[in-house]
């Protein structure tokens, strides 16, 4: 049997599918901010992060992120405005939380890998809006305020995924599709 | 018990996720093409917009998706609806937008509007609008494939044309289930925690807290179902194969193909005729 | 009792080298846990035979159920002793998938098995996995779907099948996986009356086609137990202690699986108690339908205790004292005119009802009758509209959740959805803190009631951890600690075995003898009929009948047109025609109990 079981790929849909329905009135929030107050719209971003760090913290597994973005991406998409588009979106910004993980050949599972990849997707992603939304003609400090806040977001995002899987794992859930240590030492 | 959960579902959730889309008229071109099309078709329009800036390209995209989704699909009251909200918004986001762009930066030779000594230029609001309008044309035309797709013909066209592994491909048709769950299951843990008196208190940080207790009860409930549904999907010998029998094929076909190529030569045509980055 | 159309010794008899499935000294260790459940297990299956898996909660029997197809310890973390065969393949070897030819499962949970949107793409789900050419899918799905009754249905979306018709297509799928063994888990455990009846009709023609062994694991046996040739049972610490025909184990050894808390046949519970009092009842009546006969064939013990009369004309009056006291007080709750709407359909329409204090009130119907609505409306867990329902002369639709939390307590189907702390004894603390008393006052408090509740050694637990009935027992706590005089409960014995829900039943009934009001939702009609004085009877939305419990069963028109089933027991004796004095008692404990004489 392949080490990608029923279990794991199950339990990374039904985060996706939570990720997918906080995504989606995020979504609408942010382009409503983005009309009213630019900054804050930026605040957002949390919700594209909290899933994914959550999935890589409980399960542990390689992929847990990237499988995670497809399925809300999938779920997102026929309550979407942007349509399938959104699965590319997902899928982005999951990959970048899995990024140092692969960097690291999944051998380390520490939280500051976490708020790595968060940040740095933070990064990306301002730099894009900037560019895309044509926001170079808006003043400075709005500029300035826009990414702060962006990276204020991805930061809390991480925080808050990490603190729900620590509780999760508290409680006992997902044991199923968790990394075991003992099968990890043994295919090592 | 499952009698009720499956009775609110029914009224939670509008829409089936699994349902065909009914038959109609064969000029009702998009519902035969395969989901595959409808996206690749509109892709390269949609990345190139991205880097417009006037307003004349991406109207001329949204009038083109326009004519397509109104000859394409049924007409609904939800897609009179859906088009007839996107200019609208367009609006509000150019005004909304306008207002934020910094003066020093824009044509100043129009005056819209002044009050004291803020002043809205021309040049904002055409700023504002063409970004408006931009995000209207992106998303008029990701509504091709969006109103005319179901959700596992999407999944089974990947499956079988993008070669996506099926098992991740009846995930995600697992996971549509998990959604009116997920909505009915919520709304108890809500009225329960009520119950219990838990962050009864008002405000901003009360009603943070209040979801924030909403967050492990929900996700317990939803891993734990999921793992459920894991076990009876490998006692059905999900995973025996590389691949399985399918019984519902989504096709490519040449008139897909020729969807394809037609639209890329349209937009190909719009974006050499308004030629929007003026060297 | 078996089928008729079988011959069960044809069964026995069959080809041993054929035997499907061959479980030697099993034993399973949960990841996380130290003990193995079950510990040692030993037993084969034959071709075509019906057996029957009893034992105590945490014995192990869905545990083994998930090892006879390699599900352990090949999906869930577990660590597996001795061996489970099964047509010749080592579980620990084969794939789950090879081994789903051999053996095909039934689960609990009719939604966690659902994957496709269709019955049809449902049933064709496991076949197509197998790489079946698509004219022989479709030629087993119709098979199948057939043989349950569902053909008709096939292009529906399976959410809209009924509770029953949707365990109708799990068993359909499981046959069209064209396995020789089915294990059934408890797969009538969510279930209202109507719906058992249906899965139990789809499973009996299962067994009279006589080609597929059958391996159920059942609480509620008074539907199950009339096609089953053999019994198997484990004890409380998972070792097989008990493997015989039905005559052997249930009728010859019940006494002792009485003992062991393994729940018996409604009817063999009421003819052990009968024969106690002194009745001959040889063999040992399984079915309604056997208690009776066994009954109307024998005389009264003679000469007839004054004893046993005695005895029950206590229980009667005790029931007429309590009526009279409960309509000599002005009603604590009283509902007038109340309607409900939920989204654009109206769910309840103008019911009327008063509940007297410490009463002990049981609401019953059918799936969707309307019984939540109803009874979250009574405790303002959904407002009701202003002035329909009235508290203790308060009015519910006018007082915020948290007043009412102190005088009604809820407790909601899935104990889970009600913690809010991270230890049981935060969670039943939090109700006495948010009342501002002392600490020490809080401690005290809690511990007293976690004792009373036998919770004091899982203190300090996440109550997610908890076993199904001390989860229940938590969150009765949780409703209680604040002092609340009326408890709500909805269908507290939903998923828990008998032995827990007796267990929940005893607490209720001592609450409910110390004053406490007590309003039940349940399916479990001889739960109703053995602790409700009054019952309320509802259908779409309207009360059918709201009256003293044995009134409310008398009445079989009222019963029928309710959607409803006779209580086991009421099915047995009814129109009793040796007994006349037997033919009217409803409640196991009505009946004549040790003959003193
Ligand atoms: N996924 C799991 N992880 C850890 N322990 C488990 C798991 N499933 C079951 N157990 C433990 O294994 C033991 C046997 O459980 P099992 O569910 O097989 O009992 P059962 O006989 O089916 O009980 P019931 O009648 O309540 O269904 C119990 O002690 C239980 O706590
Ligand atoms: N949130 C909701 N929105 C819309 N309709 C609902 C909602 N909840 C329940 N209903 C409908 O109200 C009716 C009564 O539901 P209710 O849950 O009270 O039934 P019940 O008697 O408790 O059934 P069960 O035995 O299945 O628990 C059902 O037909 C159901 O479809
Ligand atoms: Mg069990
Ligand atoms: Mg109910």
């Amino acid at each position: 049997m392949s080490r990608i079981t029923t279990a794991y790929l199950l339990t990374c849909a039904a985060i996706g599918v939570a990720t997918g329905l906080l995504v989606i009135p995020a979504t609408a929030l942010s382009t409503a901010l983005y009309v009213s107050a630019p900054p804050l719209s930026a605040l957002t971003y949390a919700a594209w992060v909290i899933g994914y760090v959550l999935a890589m913290r409980l399960l542990e597994r390689p992929g847990a992120a990237l499988l995670t973005g497809l399925i809300s991406g999938i779920v997102a998409t026929p309550l979407s405005v942007t349509g399938p588009a959104i699965i590319v979106t997902n899928l982005m910004f999951a990959a970048v939380i899995e990024l140092p993980f692969l960097v690291t050949l999944y051998r380390r599972w520490s939280a500051w890998l976490l708020y790595a990849g968060s940040i740095a997707g933070a990064v990306l992603y301002s730099a894009w809006t900037v560019l895309a939304a044509d926001m170079t003609a808006f003043a400075a400090w709005v500029l300035v305020a826009y990414i702060a806040a962006t990276l204020l977001s991805a930061a809390a995002g991480a925080w808050l995924g990490i603190l729900i899987a620590d509780r999760l794992k508290r409680a006992g859930v997902a044991k199923v599709a968790r990394r075991r240590p003992a099968v990890v030492g043994r295919d090592a | 018990m499952t009698g009720r959960l499956t009775a609110a579902q029914g009224i939670r959730a509008p829409f089936d996720p699994y349902a065909g889309m009914a038959p109609s008229s064969p000029a009702r071109f998009l519902y035969a093409l395969n989901p595959l099309a409808k996206i690749a078709a509109p892709l390269p329009a949609i990345v190139l917009l991205v880097f417009v800036r006037d307003l004349a390209t991406p109207i001329a995209f949204l009038v083109l998706s326009y004519a397509i989704l109104l000859v394409g699909v049924r007409f609904s009251a939800g897609l009179a609806a859906m088009l007839a909200a996107l200019p609208v918004g367009a609006i509000v986001i150019g005004v909304g937008f306008s207002l934020w762009t910094d003066p020093a930066r824009v044509d100043q030779s129009v005056i819209v509007l002044q009050l004291g000594s803020w002043t809205l230029y021309g040049g904002a609001l055409s700023v504002g609008l063409a970004t408006g309008a931009r995000i209207a044309a992106i998303v008029a035309l990701t509504l091709i494939a969006g109103v005319s797709t179901t959700g596992p013909d999407l999944v089974r066209a990947t499956v079988q044309q993008l070669r996506v592994p099926y098992r991740i491909g009846y995930t995600a048709l697992a996971a549509f289930r998990f959604v009116p769950r997920f909505g009915h299951e919520l709304d108890v843990i809500r009225q329960a925690h009520r119950v219990r008196g838990a962050h009864g208190g008002r405000g901003p940080f009360a009603a943070i807290a209040r979801w924030f207790g909403y967050v492990v009860p929900l996700m317990a409930g939803a891993i734990r179902h999921a793992e459920r549904v894991a076990l009876a999907m490998d006692a059905r010998a999900f995973g025996a194969y590389p691949d399985r029998t399918e019984r519902h094929l989504v096709p490519f076909r040449a008139r897909d193909a020729v969807f394809i190529l037609l639209l890329w030569a349209v937009s190909a045509a719009i974006f050499t005729f308004c030629f929007p980055w003026g060297l | 009792m078996t089928a008729p159309e079988r011959d069960p010794s044809a069964a026995l008899a069959a080809d041993r080298d054929a035997l499907p499935v061959r479980v030697r000294g099993l034993g399973v260790t949960h990841d996380g846990e130290s003990t193995a459940a079950p510990a040692s297990v030993t037993f084969d299956l034959a071709p075509g035979e019906v057996v029957l898996l009893l034992g105590p909660s945490g014995s192990g029997k869905s545990t083994l159920t998930l090892a006879l197809n390699g599900l352990i310890p090949h999906a869930v973390p577990a660590a597996l002793t001795g061996s489970v065969h099964v047509a010749g393949l080592d579980t620990s070897a084969a794939t789950v998938a090879e081994l789903s030819t051999h053996v095909a499962m039934v689960f609990q949970d009719p939604d966690a098995q659902l994957v496709t949107g269709t019955v049809l793409d449902e049933v064709a789900f496991g076949p197509e996995n197998l790489r079946i050419p698509a004219a022989d899918v479709l030629a087993r799905a119709e098979t199948a779907l057939r043989r349950v009754g569902l053909w008709e249905r096939r292009s529906e979306n399976p959410d809209r099948l009924s509770g029953g018709g949707r365990q109708r297509l799990a068993i359909a799928c499981a046959l069209a996986m064209g396995s020789p063994l089915l294990v059934l888990d408890e797969p009538t455990a969510n279930l209202d009356p109507a719906g058992i009846e249906d899965v139990y009709e789809a499973l009996a023609g299962v067994v009279a086609d006589g080609d597929r062994a059958i391996l159920l694991v059942e609480h509620n046996l008074d539907a199950a137990v009339g096609f089953v040739d053999r019994v198997v049972v484990l004890d409380h610490d998972g070792c097989l202690s008990m493997d015989g025909t039905v005559d052997a184990v249930l009728r010859g050894r019940a006494d002792e699986l009485h003992d062991m808390g393994v729940w018996l046949p409604v009817s063999t519970l009421a003819a052990l108690r009968l024969r106690r009092a002194g009745y001959t009842l040889d063999p040992l009546p399984l079915t309604p339908d056997e208690l009776r006969s066994a009954l109307e064939a024998t005389d009264a013990p003679a000469p007839r205790s004054p004893a046993v009369t005695a005895g029950t004309r206590t229980a009667a009056e005790q029931r007429a004292a309590h009526d009279a006291r409960a309509e000599a007080s002005a009603p604590l709750i009283s509902v007038r005119g109340l309607t409900v709407r939920r989204g654009r359909t109206e769910v309840l329409h103008g019911i009327d009802l008063d509940i007297a204090a410490g009463e002990f009130v049981a609401v019953v119907g059918t799936n969707g009758a309307g019984k939540t609505t109803l009874i979250q409306a009574l405790a303002g867990v959904v407002p009701p509209p202003r002035g329909t329902v009235r508290v203790d002369g308060r009015d519910v639709g006018r007082t915020d959740a948290r007043t009412l939390a102190r005088r009604i307590g809820f407790v909601f189907q899935n104990p889970e959805h009600q913690f809010i702390a991270h230890t049981v004894f935060d969670e039943i603390a939090h109700g006495l803190r948010r009342q501002h008393l002392p600490e020490t006052e809080v401690r005290e408090r809690t511990i007293t009631l976690l004792r009373r509740f036998g919770l004091e050694t899982r203190a300090d637990a996440h109550p997610f951890l908890l076993s199904g009935g001390q989860k229940r027992r938590l969150s009765v706590g949780t409703a209680l600690v604040t002092g609340a005089s009326v408890l709500v409960l909805d269908e507290p014995t939903f998923g828990q075995d008998r032995a827990r829900a007796d267990e929940l039943l005893g607490l209720l009934d001592e609450l409910n003898s110390e004053g406490t009001t007590v309003v039940v939702v349940t399916h479990d009609m001889q739960l109703v009929t053995d602790h409700a004085h009054r019952t309320i009877v509802l259908a779409d939305g309207r009360v059918l009948a709201a009256a003293p419990t044995s009134e409310v069963f008398a009445d079989d028109a009222l019963i029928e047109r309710a959607g409803l089933r006779l209580p086991p027991l009421r099915r047995a004796l009814r129109g009793l025609t040796s007994h006349p004095f037997l033919s009217t008692v409803a409640r196991i404990g009505d009946l004549p109990a040790e003959a003193s004489a």
